[in-house]
């Protein structure tokens, strides 16, 4: 059988026709329809899934509605002592705001607020939380404590800014050098102001040359002599004579510096750097300094101080006139202003101007971190200037100027930058600037050093630790002239004197005069002592030994010019000071007492 | 005479199928990355507000260090513990008998026993 039966060939797709394939036509379309829709649907869904997931802020929405301006700034740098010990930093406070809008009864919740946040102004309180706008800051800076008492009370209109506040751990301590900031943290005081843009940027800490310690010692010893006195204010430094560094500086009076804005203006006023005073008797080290280095270290040169000088219409006085020809180390231990002014005469006024000028006494001092009044000069410098400059009449200068000045002059004899700035890494490369020869700076320490032995500071005397240094007390001009019981009476002083490290000013202003101190406001009486508290204190912080055979390594010291002196015995004020005050002897006092100083031009 | 219908080829539609399983793979993947990313990100905030505040205390533990520490407020203290003891010496230390009384109190455990 052949096989040609007949096998119908399968068609790939049945087509059905007619009206029944029209309509399987449509459904086909209608589906295709519903699946493009579903399609778009889906691919909705995924683009929006897609958003909501990776794309997605996931912040919290915000409900604040404070201004830009008052975010959180960053942390400005703290302030350390050399130490490290922490004098100024920024915490985190909370500060209270609110959007008025959303409370409903502004006299209910100043009622409620007012003794949380120790406002005494309720209605102040109630027209701040009344106000159109939708921010009013209502207190900056509040404890946690109150923070947790106003979230309690619940009004929605009230809430919390994060900021960061300025806190001073030491409080008045360090209020005139450290300074302070406003309350959106910029810098207006002090060193706050002065390294504003290192603080407010990219600086972790600002490491200070201040050592707490002393800082604290300088405050004591500074506040118990104004006390003692009753004196209105004060200054005290001490420095690193080597270095130039700040070690302590302190004003008084002072003030907090969280209040510094409401601080009354002579608690606020900076005798250190915003005060110039005629410094008195303490300018003749530089006058002494000067004299030395022009006339080839002559201390054997005489001067006869038997009678005032005269100039034109104006006298120079004595304290206590000596009556007879003195030494230059005579002059300079019996501090007096006759022999003083002679000797500027001697070298003439431009070299006199020209030392001054050297030590950075005639111009502001103008550093990174510090910045001084400028110094009062005469206009005129006529010869009367040159010799009541020489006795630090006439030229008026900040402590800071005198501390300069005087490291200056007993450091070795190259001038001397004051920094407040800790020197830890100081170039050591450092170009030198001579200001004295060798001679010269090898004499001015042992000179200061006769000057407490045998002369005016002999209440700075601690036994072991060979203080030197020069008493000064200046009338302070008032009306009609120079006011002999307005006083500044400072001393400055340094030790060890056969090799000076550490330098000390105190100086007093206005002291009233005491029975126990026999009617006297001098330096000698009111400064001295006090620098002999630093000193003790010092010692014991700093673990300074005292020298071993003290008498001997004096006599070392002040040998060149015992030939040249009167009075070669030196005062035991230590011991004086040891049996109590009933045996204390008055000492010889020779500062100056002008009656007609020559105003400035 | 009807036109023979064009066939779709089947490799197409595993392409399409393909595609579309490969597109929702896809698209799951970058949800979960995200999510998973969302919640990395969401673990370093809270670490390094954890770190901000743990900071922040720090700060603040220094800052009363430094306080406690005063040499101004410890010459205070100091001069109050010299005052206390100081009266401690003139009044026979009243203190010592309050300690003593207590202590007699405390010997009446002996009762007890």
């Amino acid at each position: 059988m052949t096989s040609d039966s007949f096998t119908p060939r399968r068609p790939s797709r049945l087509a059905i026709e007619g009206q029944k394939g029209a309509a399987r036509k449509d459904t086909r379309s209608r589906l295709r329809i519903v699946m493009y829709g579903a399609l778009a649907v889906y691919a909705i869904m995924g683009v929006r899934l897609y958003d909501v997931t990776v794309r997605a802020d996931l912040k919290e929405p915000t409900v604040e509605r404070h201004p830009k301006s008052t975010a959180a700034p960053l942390a400005r740098a703290d302030i350390t002592d050399r130490n490290g010990i922490l004098l100024a930093t920024s915490l985190p406070v909370s500060s209270l705001y609110a959007d008025p809008s959303l409370i409903s009864n502004p006299a209910q919740a100043a009622k409620d607020l007012a003794p949380i946040i120790g406002e005494k102004d309720i209605s102040s309180l109630e027209k701040s939380l009344s106000k159109d706008g939708r921010f009013v800051w209502i207190k900056r800076g509040i404890t946690p404590a109150q923070h947790k008492q106003i979230n309690a009370l619940g009004y929605p209109g009230l809430a919390f800014q994060r900021e960061t506040q300025r806190f001073y751990p030491h409080g008045h301590l360090f209020a005139h050098m450290i300074g302070a900031t406003n309350i959106d943290g910029k810098g207006i005081a002090g060193l706050e102001y002065q390294m504003e843009h290192q603080l407010s940027k990219g600086l972790d800490s600002l490491q200070t040359s201040l050592d707490i310690r002393l800082q604290y010692s300088a405050y004591k010893a500074l506040s118990r002599a104004i006390d003692k006195f009753s004196a209105i204010g004060g200054a005290a430094i001490i420095a690193d004579v080597k270095t130039g560094e700040i070690l302590a500086a302190v004003s008084a009076p002072d003030f907090k510096p969280r209040d510094f804005g409401n601080a009354p203006s002579n608690k606020a006023f900076n005798r250190l750097t915003q005060g110039v005073y005629e410094m008195g008797s303490t300018f003749k080290i530089f006058s002494t300094a000067a004299y030395l280095r022009e006339r080839g270290h002559k201390v054997s040169d005489t001067f006869d101080t038997s009678k005032p000088l005269r100039i034109g219409r104006f006298s120079i006085h004595d304290y206590h006139p000596e009556n007879r020809v003195m030494s230059v180390a005579d002059i300079f231990l019996h501090s007096s202003n006759i022999g003083t002014a002679l000797m500027a005469r001697e070298i003439g006024g431009e070299k006199l101007r020209q030392a001054f000028s050297e030590l950075g006494l005639m111009d502001s001092i103008n550093t990174e971190a510090i910045k001084t009044a400028s110094p009062l000069l005469p206009s005129v410098w006529r010869e009367a200037n040159t010799l009541t400059s020489s006795y630090g009449h006439g030229i008026a200068v900040s402590p800071l100027h005198l501390m300069q000045a005087f490291i200056s002059t007993i450091g070795g004899g190259s001038i001397k930058e004051l920094t407040i700035l800790h020197k830890v890494n100081a170039p050591k490369d450092e170009v030198e600037t001579r200001f004295l020869d060798d001679t010269t700076a090898d004499m001015m320490p042992r000179l200061l050093r006769l000057g407490v032995t045998h002369g005016t500071g002999q209440f700075a005397d601690l036994e072991g630790y060979q203080i030197g240094g020069k008493t000064g007390t200046a009338e302070k001009i008032g009306r009609g002239g120079y006011n002999e019981d307005s006083l500044i009476s400072s001393f400055i002083g340094a030790f060890p004197m056969h090799d000076p490290k550490y330098a000390i000013l105190v100086m007093v202003d206005e002291p009233k005069p005491r029975k126990d101190t026999y009617g006297y406001a001098t330096g000698g009486w009111v400064a001295a002592p006090a620098v002999r508290e630093i000193v003790a204190d010092m010692a014991g912080i700093l673990s300074i030994p005292p020298v071993a055979d003290a008498k001997a390594a004096d006599e070392e010291l002040i040998k060149p010019f015992i030939p040249y002196i009167k009075d070669k015995e030196p005062k035991n004020t230590a011991a004086i000071l040891r049996r109590g005050k009933e045996d204390i002897t008055l000492p010889r006092f020779i500062d100056f007492k002008e009656e007609d100083i020559p105003q400035n031009d | 005479m009807t036109q023979p219908q064009k066939k779709t080829p089947r490799s197409l539609i595993a392409l399409c199928a393909l595609s579309f399983i490969s597109c929702v793979t896809l698209i799951g993947l970058v949800l979960w990355t995200g999510q998973k990313v969302a919640h990395v990100e969401a673990d370093i905030r809270v670490k390094n507000q954890n770190l901000n505040y743990e900071q922040e205390r720090l700060r603040v533990l220094k800052a009363e260090w430094s306080h406690l520490n005063s040499p101004e407020r410890l010459d205070k203290l100091m001069q109050k513990k010299r005052e206390w003891e100081g009266e401690n010496k003139e009044s026979d230390n009243p203190y010592a008998q309050h300690l003593q009384g207590t202590t007699n109190v405390k010997g009446g455990t002996h009762d007890e026993r």
